[in-house]
């Protein structure tokens, strides 16, 4: 995403390259869908997942701003919260679109998708049907809260106010299954102790995968909101991106702690040195993702609008290093075998995403989604 | 290692309020009736390496056979989706063996647990079946699979996974399934040195036990499988160590065993401490705005 400094009454160029890679995408997604794995993934027997997978495991905990700006604002007694909140499910909600579109792709028989949702099918001992399952009602949920923000537009109270009334409901439910499946999705990973390299894997990666969730929902929520507000051209409210701030490096502080102790006491610290390239990513990530915030929150930049989005860019990055890590690269594969992804895997995935940009910029701009009148 | 990070767990577990208080003992879903399934022993010493079975297993099952570059077969490298069973050779400094491979049908298999929709289950017969019907191809299992048995018909435009039945036909193809006709697999029958025999996995245990006795100076003593992974219903007697054949070293809990545990718990758990989280936060700062 660039910000664009001058606002035009025309429609900008990035709509026009935006669209025309959300079409190339989505043209190749369905070339992909019609004539199967083989010749447009570099997927095979040794590399079952690949680039795709690795980038739903990531997009999830990306899109964790709806459910974190959700609880603090409905639940921590937090109303400054409420002015960014469209933003931040909006933001969710295409996430969680981006996910199923790539994981329809991703899925080998897509055509009995359904079977997720088949009460005589489901295995609720499988984390990938729990996750499932939770994607599904989460976006059910996710639709209610972004509702109001298109029927006020045509002036439909009725049904507004039907959502108002039950907004505490909805959004405690959401920010319950959240909280669910964001840890599943690392649970998925505990039945994968002999493929996931021993730097990440670990009996506590639920845990792990939701605190990420929760630091890297709210740093995607400072990034976008701060984009949009700066795109729009209304001011920041420095105050409340730096209390999401603090907010974050307490739970950056948290999983840092969590990590290392994890090594520690599993007696695999010495794998930071030991594992040759896998070291080194692992270093990359919490370098990156992870220290380098954190000395950004808690110096004198954590205080100002651009330490805090630069913190969000930060754990964003080091947060997509390490599920590409733990969905792809730190599955073991035998030596002789290669995997790098197909351009048709990298073009559909890239289109994916600029379709979901796409949508938010267009909402952006015809919706209100930083009401000033909310209480 | 492994002893540790289970301690971990459940340190881990009573640091997150001791709500993760792991139930003891699941049951394996093959139970106590494992004994009675079918099963397959296969004995490196008596192995000749003729891949009689490799090619009855073809046969029966009608698998393609997959040529080398110059249109040269049958002789693929490893399992695939054509191949189910395959023998390979190690050839050490002092020592060689043959090496049979193939799905291991275990007793609570990762494949059945990581299925999403129980397009593989584990029958009570013994053998691990899979239903194409049910199938959403996540790939899930081939990737859970310790031994990475279930392959994928990738170039199909709807693949399905594929992999050994034990000739069950998956109990869906009545004219692939030789069991129900009191025929054991095809691979098995087609042995002509007894080094694939078939039986239930009582018997073949018994047998294995025998030879390990009668023979010490032979084998290494063990017999894979046996607890392996929770135990397998294809069991190995080798005359070299298990891992120079291609089969990973796994302590004796069942490979989904943490999987299972945390299976029923961390969905309650999660959401009984998530509504006390936003129960007393609602509560606390609703107080606070009012004393204000």
């Amino acid at each position: 995403m660039t910000t664009m400094t001058k606002e035009k009454r025309g429609i900008p160029l990035s709509f026009y390259v935006l669209g025309l890679l959300t079409v190339i995408g989505v043209g190749l997604g369905i070339y992909r869908l019609a004539v199967g794995l083989d010749s447009t993934t570099n997927l095979s027997d040794h590399y079952p997942w690949g680039l795709w997978i690795a980038l739903d495991v990531f997009l999830i905990p990306a899109a964790g701003s709806a459910f974190t700006v959700s609880a603090i604002s409905h639940f921590f007694g937090r109303e400054d919260y409420h002015k960014i909140l469209r933003p931040a499910v909006l933001t969710g909600f295409l996430g969680y679109m981006a996910v199923v579109a790539i994981l329809i792709l991703d899925l080998g028989r897509w055509h009995q998708f359904y079977s997720i949702l088949l009460p005589n099918r489901i295995n609720l001992h499988s984390f990938l049907e729990e996750v499932a399952l939770s994607v599904t009602l989460y976006t059910m949920v996710l639709i209610l809260e972004l509702a109001p923000t298109f029927l006020e537009k045509w002036n439909l109270d009725l049904p507004i106010r039907f959502i108002e009334s039950g907004i505490m409901i909805i959004a405690g439910v959401g920010v319950l299954i959240s909280t669910v499946h964001q840890s599943s999705i690392g649970s998925m990973f505990v039945i994968l102790e002999h493929r996931l390299h021993p730097l990440w894997w670990t009996p506590i990666i639920p845990l792990l995968f939701l605190t990420q969730a929760l630091f890297g929902g709210l740093a995607a929520a400072a990034v976008v909101i701060k984009l949009t507000r700066e795109r729009l051209g209304l001011p920041l409210d420095r105050k409340l991106l730096s209390s999401i701030g603090k907010v974050i490096r307490i739970l950056l502080a948290f999983y840092l702690i969590c990590k290392v102790g994890d090594l520690l006491l599993t007696g695999e610290l010495g794998l930071l040195f030991t594992s040759g390239s896998y070291s080194l990513l692992v270093w990359l990530e919490l370098a990156l993702g992870v220290i380098l915030p954190l000395a950004i929150l808690f110096s004198k930049l954590g205080k100002r609008a651009d330490g805090v989005f630069w913190a969000g860019v930060w754990i964003i990055i080091g947060l997509f290093f390490n599920r590409v890590t733990i969905g792809w690269i730190g599955l073991e594969a035998p030596a002789w075998a290669t995997y790098v992804p197909h351009w048709i895997e990298v073009m559909s995935s890239i289109g994916i995403a600029a379709g979901a940009i796409l949508v938010y910029m267009i909402v952006t701009r015809l919706f209100d989604l930083f009401p000033e009148h909310t209480h | 290692m492994s002893l540790n990070r289970r301690q971990f767990i459940k340190l881990a577990g009573l640091g997150m309020g001791g709500m993760l208080l792991l139930p003891k003992d699941v049951e394996a879903s093959g139970g106590g009736d494992a004994e009675n399934g079918v099963a397959m022993l296969y004995d490196t010493t008596l192995c000749i390496g003729c891949k009689a079975c490799q090619n009855a297993c073809k046969d029966w099952n009608e698998n393609p056979v997959e040529p080398d570059p110059t249109g040269l077969y049958d002789a693929p490298l490893e399992l695939s989706a054509d191949t189910w069973t395959i023998i390979k050779l190690y050839d050490g400094d002092d020592e060689r063996s043959f090496s049979r491979l193939g799905c291991m049908h275990c007793i609570d298999p990762a494949c059945v647990a990581a299925c999403p929709v129980h397009a593989l289950q584990k029958t009570s017969e013994g053998p691990v079946v899979y239903d194409a019907n049910r199938c959403i191809g996540c790939r899930y299992c081939m990737i859970a699979c310790p031994f990475s048995v279930p392959k994928f018909e990738w170039e199909e435009v709807l693949p399905r996974v594929s992999k050994c039945t034990f000739c069950t036909g998956n109990n869906q193809n009545r004219e692939k399934d030789r069991l129900s006709v009191g025929k054991g697999p095809a691979c098995a029958e087609a042995c002509p040195t007894g080094a694939l025999t078939w039986g239930t996995r009582g018997e073949l245990l018994s047998e294995a036990e025998r030879r390990l006795a009668e023979n010490a100076d032979k084998y290494v003593k063990h017999i894979y499988g046996k607890n392996d992974g929770g135990g397998t219903s294809v069991l190995y007697l080798s005359h070299v160590p298990f891992e120079k054949l291609g089969l990973p070293t796994l302590g004796p809990e069942p490979v989904p065993e943490l999987n299972d545990q945390l299976a029923p718990i961390i969905l309650p758990t999660l959401f009984i401490g998530g509504v006390l989280v936003l129960a007393g936060a609602h509560y606390l700062t609703g107080k606070k705005s009012q004393e204000n």
